[in-house]
C-alpha cells in the first residue's frame, strides 16, 4: 500500500460513522496490505510497521470515540472524569501485526464517587472491547483487557496496584509490571497516563532489586537456535519444519530490549525506539546497535510473514513460519540474527553477573 | 597357649568343615552348584525383564491399549515357553546339526533331573536361560506390532518366531553354527536377541503401516505421546537391572569372577548411553528429552551386550556414548522414512544392536577374545580387519535372514487372516476390542473412545 493510500484510509477511518463502516475499512486495509513478501530491506519493514500501526491506532482511537457516543446515546452520559485508554503488548509497542489480539487497560481520574465512576468505565470499556471484536481484533486469552476490573482503575488505584506489585515482586507481579512497561496511551487524556508512567519509573528507582527479579521472566523464552547453530524446528504436528517466530525469535528480543531499556531509564515503548535510546545512552556500542536493529527488524518481518487467517470474524495470527518459505539469504540471515538474539539475552544476564 | 591354639583350630574346623575336610569331588559339586545357582539367578533376572517390557510398551503407548499390552506380554512369554520347549531349543542347540544352518534333536526337551557326567551345570537351567533370551527377543519384536495388531497375529507369530526364526540365528552364533565357526563374537546377544527382534519389528511395522494419526496426509509426523513416562522410566530401571542377568549371566560360570567384569562394562556403557543421548537431545532440540535419555540407556545396554566380555572399560564407555547418539538420530531417521516405531524398538534394539556387534570388530582385545575363546581381537588392538569383517557378516546375514523369514510369515498372515485390527477397533483401543475391558476402566468409558 502506498503512503497516499495509508493517509486516505486514515481519513476515512476518522470520519466513519459507525462500526460497520469501520469493519469495512479494516477488511479493505487487511486485503491491501497482505503482501509482506514483497517488502525488502530494513527501511521497507520499518516503514511498513509504522504505517500499519498508525492505521491500527486510528481504528482503535475511532472505536473509543464511537463507544463514547454510544454511551451518550444509551443514556449513560459522557465520561464522568478524564480517562486514558491504554494499549499494552504489541499495541503498546507499536508492533501490531495484521492479526494482533486486544491487550488494553484504562486509567480514569480519581473521583469521590469512585464505585459509580468505575461502573461507568467498566461498562464503557466493555463496549470498546466488543466493538474491537466486531472489527476483528480477537479478545485477549489472558484477560488483559480494559473491561476487566484488574485493568480498569482510578489513578490512585493504579498507583497502589503498582506499589503492591513492586513490593510483592512475585512471579505474577513481575509479569504484570512487565506488561505495564509497554503501556501507551492511544486515546483520552495523555497526562493522566504520563503521571502513572512517572510513578512506574519512580517504582523502579525505589525498589532497587526489582530489575534483577525481572531477569528470570525476561529470558524465559529461548532463541530457537541450537548449540551447533542449527534451527530448533517443530518436529511434530501441523507445523513440522517450522519455527515459532513469535516465541522463539521475536519475543525473546523484545523482552531483553525492554529489560535493558527499563534498567537504563528509557521511556519509549517501541523496541526500535528503545534500541535507539540505548545507543544514545551508550549502553550498546555502534556495532551492537546495528546488529540489534537488524535482528529485530528481521524478526518483525518474519512475524508478519507468518501470516494470519480469518476465524469467526477475527483476524487470528500464526506464530509459526515454515522455513521452506524463506530464501537461502533469509535463512542465513535468520540463523545469524537468532544468534544475535542470544547475545542480547546474554547482555541482560551480564548486567547482574549471571 | 597350646591349649588355646588347639581350641581355636577345632572351632575353625567346625565353622569351615569343607575347607578342612573337603574332597576334590565335593569342591567340584560345589562349583557346579554355584554355577547352576548363578545361571538360575540370571534366568530369573532376564525373565523379570519382561516386567520392564510391559512397563516400557504400556508407558510408551496410549491408555486405551495398556491392559492389552501387559496381558499379551505375559501370555506370549508362556506360549514361547511351550514352543521353545517343543521345537525352538532343538533348532538352536539340537545335537544333530544340519550343516551349521540349524540344530536338530532334543525336541520336546526332556532334561536329566541332575547334572550329568562332564557337564558344568544341569541342562535344565541352560534351557531356562536360553528360553528367557528367546522370550526377550520376541518381546522386542512386539514393538513393531504395538497398538494395531490383532491378538491372533501375536499367537501365530510366536509359533514361527520361537520355533524357527530366532533359534536358527541363535544356532548360527551360539549353537555351533556357521557364524560361530567364523569366530562371530556376540557375547550375550546384540545380534541374536536384539537385532533379530528389531528386524522382526521392522517388518511388522512396515506391513502393518503406521498407527492412525501418526502421519498427516502431507507425510508430516504427529507425536503420539505415551500415557505414562514414569512407567517408561521404571521399565528402563527394571531392564537395566535385568541386564546383569543377561550379560553377566552369559558367563554361565562364577569361575574366576569374570562375570563381575562383564557386569562392570555393562554398567559403564549404559550410563554413557544415557548421558550422550540426553546431551545430544538437548543440543539438537533445545530441550533435554527424557524419552531420548531413556532410549540412550537402553541403546548403551544393547550395544555393550555383544562386547561386554571382549572390551576394555574405556571402550565400553565409547560404545555406550556412540550408542546414545546413534539411537537419538535413528529415531529421527525412522520418522523421516515414515516408519511408525511406537516403542523405538528399531532404534534401541536394531541400530544399537548393529553398532554393538560391529563395535566388537573394532574394540575387542586379543587378550579378552582369548579368555572368552571366541574370535580374535578387533581392529584397534590387532590392526586386523578380520574380526570386523566377521561381525559385519553376522549383522548382514542374521538381519537378512530374520527380515526375509519374518516377511514370509507375516505376509502370509496378513493375506490369510489379516494382521491389523479394523479402524474402529484401533480407535476404540485394543483393551476393549480384543479383550472386552479397559486396563484403566475408571479413566475410560466406551463412549469416550479415547
Amino acid at each position: 500500500m502506498e503512503l497516499a493510500k495509508f493517509a486516505k484510509l486514515k481519513d476515512e477511518i476518522s470520519s466513519a460513522k459507525n462500526i460497520i463502516q469501520l469493519r469495512g475499512l479494516r477488511d479493505q486495509f487487511q486485503q491491501s496490505t497482505g503482501h509482506i513478501e514483497q517488502l525488502h530491506g530494513a527501511y521497507d519493514i520499518e516503514q511498513w510497521n509504522f504505517h500499519i500501526n498508525d492505521v491500527h491506532d486510528t481504528l482503535i482511537r475511532k472505536t473509543v470515540a464511537l463507544a463514547e457516543l454510544r454511551m451518550v446515546g444509551e443514556g449513560f452520559g459522557p465520561p464522568p472524569t478524564s480517562y486514558s485508554y491504554l494499549l499494552l503488548g504489541s499495541g503498546g509497542r507499536s508492533e501490531q501485526t495484521l492479526a494482533s489480539d486486544q491487550d488494553s487497560a484504562l486509567i480514569y481520574e480519581d473521583a469521590l464517587n469512585n464505585e459509580e465512576v468505575k461502573r461507568y468505565y467498566i461498562n464503557f470499556s466493555g463496549r470498546v472491547v466488543d466493538m474491537l471484536k466486531q472489527l476483528g481484533y480477537p479478545p485477549c486469552d489472558g484477560k488483559v483487557q480494559s473491561n476487566e476490573l484488574m485493568w480498569c482503575q482510578s489513578e490512585t488505584e493504579w498507583k497502589e496496584k503498582l506499589e503492591n506489585w513492586f513490593t510483592d515482586a512475585s512471579w505474577e507481579s513481575i509479569r504484570y509490571l512487565l506488561i505495564c512497561a509497554d503501556a501507551r496511551s492511544v486515546a483520552g487524556d495523555e497526562q493522566l497516563f504520563n503521571r502513572i508512567r512517572d510513578y512506574y519509573r519512580l517504582g523502579l528507582f525505589r525498589h532497587v532489586t526489582i530489575m534483577e527479579r525481572m531477569i528470570d521472566n525476561t529470558v524465559q523464552y529461548k532463541m530457537l537456535v541450537g548449540i551447533f547453530g542449527q534451527f530448533i524446528k517443530d518436529r511434530y504436528g501441523d507445523h513440522v519444519g517450522s519455527i515459532d517466530v513469535k516465541y522463539g525469535a521475536y519475543i525473546p528480543i523484545v523482552n531483553s530490549i525492554r529489560w535493558l531499556a527499563l534498567n537504563n531509564h528509557v521511556t519509549s515503548t517501541s523496541t526500535l525506539c528503545r534500541i535507539d535510546s540505548l545507543f544514545d545512552k551508550e549502553v550498546i556500542s555502534v556495532s551492537e546497535y546495528h546488529q540489534y536493529r537488524e535482528a529485530f527488524l528481521q524478526m518483525l518481518s518474519l512475524r508478519l510473514r507468518a501470516g494470519h487467517r480469518l476465524e469467526e470474524g477475527y483476524y487470528e495470527g500464526f506464530s509459526k513460519l515454515n522455513l521452506k518459505k524463506l530464501g537461502s539469504d533469509e535463512t542465513r540471515d535468520l540463523k545469524k540474527n537468532l544468534k544475535i538474539g542470544k547475545e542480547i539475552q546474554k547482555h541482560v544476564l551480564r548486567e547482574f553477573g549471571r | 597357649m597350646i591349649k588355646k591354639t588347639l581350641l581355636a583350630l577345632g572351632l575353625i574346623s567346625m565353622v569351615f568343615p569343607l575347607a578342612a575336610y573337603a574332597s576334590e569331588a565335593d569342591i567340584a559339586n560345589l562349583t557346579i552348584g554355584l554355577d547352576s545357582l548363578w545361571i538360575m539367578l540370571a534366568f530369573i533376572l532376564v525373565l523379570l525383564m519382561q516386567g520392564g517390557f510391559i512397563l516400557l510398551e504400556a508407558g510408551s503407548t496410549r491408555m486405551k491399549n495398556a491392559g492389552h499390552v501387559a496381558g499379551k506380554t505375559i501370555f506370549t512369554v508362556g506360549l514361547a515357553a511351550i514352543v521353545y520347549w517343543a521345537v525352538g531349543y532343538g533348532v538352536a542347540f539340537g545335537s544333530s546339526g544340519i550343516s551349521g544352518f540349524m540344530g536338530w534333536g532334543e525336541f520336546f526337551f526332556s532334561p536329566a533331573t541332575e547334572v550329568l557326567e562332564g557337564e558344568s551345570y544341569p541342562a535344565s537351567v541352560f534351557f531356562l536361560f536360553q528360553l528367557a533370551f528367546a522370550a526377550i527377543s520376541l518381546s522386542i519384536a512386539w514393538g513393531g506390532f504395538a497398538e494395531r495388531a490383532k491378538l491372533g497375529s501375536y499367537v501365530i507369530f510366536t509359533l514361527f518366531y520361537v520355533s524357527f526364526i530366532y533359534p536358527i540365528v541363535a544356532h548360527w552364533i551360539w549353537g555351533g553354527g556357521w557364524l560361530s565357526e567364523h569366530g562371530a563374537q556376540d557375547f550375550a546377544g546384540s545380534t541374536v536377541v536384539h537385532l533379530s527382534g528389531a528386524v522382526a519389528a521392522l517388518v511388522a511395522t512396515i506391513l502393518l503401516k503406521p498407527r492412525i494419526g501418526k502421519f498427516n496426509k502431507d507425510g508430516s509426523p504427529n507425536e503420539i505421546l505415551g500415557h505414562n513416562q514414569v512407567f517408561t522410566a521404571l521399565s528402563v530401571l527394571l531392564l537395566w537391572v535385568g541386564w546383569f542377568g543377561f550379560n553377566a549371566g552369559s558367563t554361565v560360570a562364577i569361575g574366576d569372577g569374570f562375570f563381575a567384569y562383564v557386569g562392570f562394562t555393562t554398567m559403564i556403557a549404559a550410563g554413557a548411553g544415557g548421558v550422550s543421548a540426553l546431551l545430544i537431545s538437548w543440543a539438537v532440540s533445545g530441550k533435554a528429552d527424557i524419552t531420548s535419555m531413556l532410549n540412550g540407556v537402553l541403546g548403551g545396554l544393547v550395544a555393550i551386550t555383544a562386547s561386554c566380555a571382549f572390551v576394555d572399560p574405556w571402550a565400553a564407555a565409547v560404545i555406550g556414548l556412540i550408542a546414545g547418539v546413534l539411537v537419538f538420530y535413528s529415531v529421527k531417521m525412522f520418522e523421516k522414512l515414515k516408519i511408525d516405531d511406537p516403542i523405538y524398538a528399531l532404534s534401541v534394539h536394531g541400530m544399537a544392536g548393529i553398532w554393538g556387534t560391529i563395535a566388537n570388530g573394532i574394540f575387542a582385545t586379543q587378550a579378552l577374545a582369548e579368555k572368552v575363546g571366541v574370535g580374535q581381537g578387533g581392529l584397534l588392538d590387532t590392526g586386523s580387519f578380520k574380526q570386523l569383517w566377521v561381525q559385519i557378516e553376522s549383522v548382514v546375514f542374521a538381519g537378512v535372514f530374520v527380515a526375509v523369514s519374518s516377511f514370509i510369515v507375516l505376509g502370509i498372515m496378513k493375506k490369510v487372516m489379516g494382521f491389523r485390527v479394523t479402524e474402529e477397533q484401533e480407535i476404540v483401543g485394543l483393551d476393549l476390542s480384543e479383550h472386552g475391558a479397559y486396563g484403566y476402566p475408571e479413566q475410560l468409558t466406551k463412549s469416550e473412545k479415547a
